[in-house]
């Protein structure tokens, strides 16, 4: 059965623009205010619907290769809760992934928090290391995080709220 | 391993909220009012308050503070702010000293949890100690602990004035971003930065700060607790880890700036948060001291100074810092007139620190506060996700040039 969702949200936003905002009392400015905000939220999802899959699973992707690039600077601490923990999520997320052809929103989600938790958790404690070993950790995140970030903002750009956001490519380009 | 679960945030326990409090102190009223969030969390989504409930609610305060007879009309609701819920009215009453008059004002209200938890007790100690200093609100009535209102509110004599342009466009949100054209920039920059400079002058010792901590010079204090204050927040009201976050808190803690002097902070001094008469161009107030407290001038330097909160000039190169003042220009003429330098480092803590701070408001608080449905401006506070992530990318940026 083909999804209808898109459709179904142009039909809302129709509706609030042509009936409902021009019906609301002019002396309330905070029902004007909020209802234009609705009809942009409403604007942005029914653009990027379309992606939301993609999104997820690009945060996984994220998620995954910082998680082994973090490993790979964790030399000598193996034995560190905080790594271990690392590393059990990241053969959990290669189990759940590996040779299925499709994992539900919920599985991704699942596997992105614990991932992301392991990561944070561990650069946590990071000032407890070894200088040039907490650098390394620490920079791995932050060239991580570019293209991670720019995946939240070109998803958001059409909201009009980051004036920079509209050099970045459309949320389409990233895979 | 989980690192936190979602459903005690939403519901959090006795043992969660003191864990959290233990790990991060702060100042005496922040963690009360932060601990009072934690403990009403599990109260039901924020459902509205209509005007007459409202009006209500006003008059049992004003039943304890007006003795003779009163009048309350042409009560209306303020747009415009994401934080607070603001009520104006008309209150005819026997004024002190002056006699029957009909006064403007503005109930200031919390919804059931705010973007930013904040204490009313020390917004109306400040606009007190600073009434004589810079144009501010007059202000009446404080409830602080919620015995009138159903969250704690303030009570202040409205001011006339505009916060942008009647005919601009931008400044959509919270009056950021705001363009006010070259020639009534030339008129408010200048008072812009002379009441800045005048509120960091303020003798801090000269006036009644009972709701705050004063933090020691020559020490790391007041950077440990804003620092503090910020991660508890991030505890408290996060949906998702971010390693990001966790660099940035390590960076911060280990090069926390030694305070050289405690000034009055303002905490959110950008274009927005001040009104202006739109004939003269005269700023008549300078709005919005939920942010305010007793610490490091570099914290209010850099955030006026943001790029989250200016633009650049029709030259298409210079940054207007608040979309007035070239940022050289700004720390020049804020040294000119206070006398006191803007030291480089502690400029670059602060601004760090301050999209750090942006991150919690806009990708935390404002998700949990969503959530759960506490505030009277839901759909506003998800649409400024985007701004969160904004703030990391610059978090990012910043951080890449100084590990």
């Amino acid at each position: 059965m083909a999804d209808k969702s898109g459709v179904a949200l142009g039909a809302a936003i129709k509706s609030l623009n042509e009936v409902v905002l021009p019906s609301i009392d002019p002396g309330n400015p905070l029902a004007l205010e909020q209802a234009k905000f609705v009809v942009n939220y409403l604007t942005l999802l029914k653009k990027q619907l379309p992606y939301r899959s993609q999104r997820k699973y690009a945060d996984l992707c994220h998620y995954m290769r910082l998680a082994v690039t973090v490993l790979g600077h964790c030399d000598g601490l193996t034995t560190l809760a905080q790594v271990s923990a690392l590393s059990d999520a990241v053969s959990r997320a290669r189990a759940e992934s590996e040779g299925r052809a499709f994992m539900s929103e919920e599985c991704v989600d699942e596997l992105v928090r614990d991932l992301a938790a392991s990561i944070s958790d561990l650069v946590r404690v990071a000032p407890s290391f070894l200088d040039a070993q907490r650098r390394s950790i620490e920079f791995a995140v932050l060239d991580a995080a570019e293209e991670w970030l720019n995946i939240q903002r070109a998803w958001f750009a059409p909201l009009g709220f980051d004036s920079e956001a509209k050099e970045l490519p459309e949320i389409s380009s990233y895979s | 391993m989980k690192f936190f679960d979602e459903m005690e945030l939403d519901s959090p326990s006795d043992d969660l909220i003191s864990t959290i409090r233990a790990r991060y102190p702060t100042e005496r009223e922040m963690d009360a009012v932060l601990t009072r969030k934690m403990h009403r969390r599990h109260l039901p989504p924020y459902s509205g308050v209509d005007l007459s409930r409202m009006t209500g609610h006003l008059k049992a305060l004003l039943d304890q503070h007006i003795p003779g007879a009163y009048e309350v009309s042409e009560q209306r609701w303020f747009s415009g702010g994401a934080s607070k819920i603001q009520m104006g009215f008309d209150l005819r009453w026997e004024r002190p000293l002056e006699g029957v008059v009909t006064t403007k004002m503005v109930v200031r209200m919390e919804p059931s949890e705010s973007v930013n938890t904040t204490s009313r007790k020390r917004e109306y100690e400040l606009l007190n100690a600073l009434s004589e200093v810079v144009p501010v609100p007059r202000v009446y009535w404080v409830d602080a602990e919620a015995e009138y209102f159903p969250e704690p509110a303030l009570i202040y004599e409205f001011v006339a004035g505009v916060t942008k342009p009647s005919q601009t466009a931008t400044g959509k949100v919270a009056g950021i971003g705001t363009n006010f054209g070259p020639e009534l920039r030339a008129t408010l920059a200048n008072q812009f930065v002379g009441y800045l400079a005048a509120i960091h002058n303020f003798d801090v010792s000269s006036a009644k700060f009972d709701a705050f901590n004063v933090p020691l010079v020559n020490s790391t204090q007041s950077a440990l607790w804003q620092l503090n204050r910020a991660r508890r927040i991030w505890e408290e009201d996060r949906g998702e880890d971010l390693p990001l976050i966790e660099v940035a808190a390590n960076w911060l803690e280990r090069n926390m700036p030694v305070l050289d002097k405690v000034c009055v902070v303002h905490g959110d001094y950008r274009s927005g948060n001040f009104l202006f008469d739109e004939a003269t161009a005269k700023i008549t107030a300078i709005l919005d001291w939920e942010r305010g407290y007793l610490g490091d001038r570099h914290r209010d330097l850099a955030w006026t100074a943001d790029q989250a909160f200016g633009h650049l000039a029709e030259d298409g190169t210079t940054f207007l810092a608040s979309g007035l003042v070239p940022v050289r220009k700004f720390f020049d003429d804020y040294e000119t007139l206070t006398g006191m330098s803007v030291d480089a480092d502690s400029l670059r803590y602060y601004t760090i620190f301050n999209s750090f701070q942006l991150v919690m408001s806009a990708i935390a608080s404002a998700y949990r506060v969503v959530k759960l449905g506490k505030s009277h401006q839901d759909i506003l506070l998800a649409s400024v996700e985007p701004i969160g992530y904004a703030a990391a990318n610059k978090l990012r940026m910043c951080l890449r040039e100084v590990i």
